[in-house]
């Protein structure tokens, strides 16, 4: 065989040539998909986002409420009430609280929860003729010294409210352990 | 409390401490067009939360004893059940006192008052209650 004859290719030996090219079927259906996916997300997006939005909500350490002037407070527990926002999640509501608010042996204002720490009755200073200056549980009998330590049937002293004093008001806030006694 | 708030199994701890069931009596006759019997069971509800939230530890609120159509005979008989199946005391709340006796057989106390809860009310009803725990020898509640 020449030079020649053997540059030249022989047709036989010719193999097809895979061209990479999308079919139409195959660019309708990504152009399709691919654009109900994106307006399904601009849809769906915004939703959740919302639905979520609570716990993205910073955490506040609670709303603080102007009670009673700091001139009205004596060393004799007096009862105070007062309305405070309270957000769960989506629902709001305004519910009254109550307060016994006074000042310690140091002249400190504190303020405690009338809530018995037994199974949650309201207690009241001087509620029993035979236990004076006490908080006493007209429920089972649970008796509080004027600083919230509990003396008979509760487990636990009475919570203290977070409080503040600002411009000759007392402020308070959200409940805490007692930490008086 | 409310029926509602107590578990099956909180139950047997809390039955020594809870001993009285406070059953609310709405009143209704049948006759009343929708807004009157929300009317009437709101005012029955205004009576009801100051005592449910003082005496929480100690008092549970059971399912209201809706309608009343003339004689209210079933009473007695609830209340003797309810005794029966451990309530230590029953006290009856309405805001219709037009449609209860003065006296219930069963029942120990029966607190009433037509115009919702003036704080007057409620300083005598807590009162009363205390009382019925408290007897004073000797003394008439």
């Amino acid at each position: 065989m020449s030079d020649a004859q053997k540059n030249e290719t022989n047709p036989a030996d010719h193999k097809p040539v895979l061209k990479k090219e999308m079919s139409r079927r195959q660019f309708l259906t990504y152009t399709l998909g691919g654009t109900g996916g994106f307006m399904a997300a601009l849809t769906v997006i915004p939703m959740l986002r919302f639905a979520v939005d609570p716990l993205l909500q910073p955490k506040s350490a609670g709303e603080w409420v102007k009670v009673a002037p700091v001139s009205q407070i004596t060393s004799e527990p007096q009862e105070f009430k007062f309305s405070r926002l309270q957000v769960d999640g989506w629902y709001q509501s305004k519910p009254e609280f109550t307060a016994w608010i006074s000042k310690d042996s140091k002249g400190e204002i504190f303020a405690l929860s009338p809530t018995c720490k037994h199974l949650g009755c309201t207690v009241n200073w001087n509620g029993n003729p035979d236990l004076p200056n006490q908080y006493y549980c007209p429920c089972h009998g649970a008796h509080y010294t004027k600083d919230g330590k509990h003396l008979a049937v509760a487990k636990a002293p009475l919570d203290e409210y977070e409080i503040k004093i600002e411009g000759d008001y007392v402020y308070l806030s959200g409940l805490k352990p007692n930490t008086k006694v | 409390m409310k029926f509602s708030d107590i578990r099956r199994e909180d139950w047997p701890e809390l039955q020594p401490y809870v001993d009285t069931c406070l059953l609310p009596v709405t009143g209704l006759d049948a006759s009343e067009p929708p807004w009157l019997a929300t009317e009437k069971l709101e005012r029955l509800r205004d009576l009801m939360d100051p005592l449910e939230i003082e005496f929480r530890g100690r008092l549970v609120t059971y399912p209201a004893y809706h309608y009343i159509a003339g004689e209210p005979d079933a009473l007695p008989e609830i209340c003797r059940r309810l005794k029966q199946s451990g309530f230590r005391y029953v006290i009856i709340v309405s805001s219709e006192p037009a449609a209860l006796p003065e006296a219930v057989d069963g029942c120990d106390l029966i607190l009433t008052h037509g115009n919702g809860a003036t704080n007057e009310w409620r300083s005598q009803a807590s009162w009363l209650i205390f009382q019925m725990w408290n007897p004073i020898p000797g003394g008439n509640l």
